[in-house]
């Protein structure tokens, strides 16, 4: 008795009716936003082998004159670039639809190991896009950086 | 008889586990949201400062887009609103269900989950809508 007691004073806090209907819906529109995404890295794949208007990129450079000139690149770069670009999509969003499947899952069944899981598979997806984001910054503050000092050495 | 654990327990509770994962997760949407509500805020300054001389340029590219530089820019501002709204939605998240976790307060970790819920909402529109853009693109090819 006294050990019951003991767990429910630990197991206060619960998902309620309402947390666990948010809970439903979040789950279902993350699948969706998960399929969606699965299917428009698969039509940029067939976009970008059978050479679509998205497999090629433009790019403006400026000649010293300031005058800006367009450069068109061909497809190989493009696809190489659309394949990285699936790969990393896939793994976040397998994780999003992972979420999906468990969440709702572990809701319906109050399956208590299952939403862990799920809420697990979230974290997961938004730890990848933390540190995707990271990266980026990195990037620029690199790029930035690189930029100030060519122009310091350009005056020189 | 040993009484089955999940009778005495029927409810989804927020353990050990759930709490530190969901805390893990409010930890680094916050860092996602904080930068991007930045990244946001500097968009739409360069945007407004000097979003009639970006278009100017592009129109060296994209002839008779020079015409339309004022909905242009316009679509954009509506566009980087959406974004700084769903970022804010993912503060909103971080911040709400750390502290509906850490005083127990389910009021406040219901608005926290409400505000994820309506952050997939709205990226689920839009990637419904991005999805038909594509499919239609590659049709059109």
């Amino acid at each position: 008795m006294e050990n019951i007691n003991q767990q429910d004073s630990i197991f206060t806090f619960s998902f309620d009716e309402i947390s666990r209907r948010i809970l439903k819906k979040t789950a279902t529109w993350a699948k969706i936003c998960a399929i969606c995404a699965f299917v428009a890295y698969a039509v940029a794949l067939v976009a970008a082998f059978t050479g679509g208007r998205s497999s090629t990129y433009t790019k403006y450079l400026e000649d010293g004159s300031g005058n800006l000139t367009v450069q068109t690149g061909g497809t190989t770069s493009t696809i190489i670039g659309t394949f990285i670009t699936v790969i990393i999509g896939c793994v976040i969003n397998y994780y999003l639809l992972r979420f999906a499947n468990l969440a709702g899952k572990g809701v319906d069944s109050m399956n208590q190991p299952q939403l862990n899981d799920g809420l697990g598979s979230l974290r997961i997806y938004f730890k990848i896009l933390g540190i995707i984001l990271l990266i980026v910054l990195i990037i620029f503050a690199l790029a930035f950086v690189a930029a100030m000092f060519a122009a310091s050495l350009s005056r020189k | 008889m040993e009484e089955n654990p999940s009778h005495i327990l029927p409810e989804l509770h927020i353990d050990n586990d759930a709490s530190f994962k969901l805390k893990d997760a409010c930890r680094w949407t916050r860092f996602i949201s904080i930068v991007g509500l930045v990244g946001i805020a500097i968009m739409m300054l360069c945007l407004l400062l000097a979003g009639s001389y970006m278009i100017q340029i592009s129109s060296q590219f994209f002839p008779g887009l020079g015409n339309f530089a004022g909905l242009l820019i316009f679509i954009l501002i509506f566009f980087l609103l959406i974004a700084g709204f769903m970022v804010f939605l993912l503060y909103r998240f971080s911040s709400l269900v750390r502290k509906g976790i850490e005083t127990q307060d389910q009021d406040v970790l219901n608005r926290g989950l409400r505000a994820l819920q309506l952050y997939f909402t709205i990226y689920g529109v839009f990637a419904i809508l991005a999805l038909i853009s594509s499919v239609k693109d590659l049709i059109h090819l």
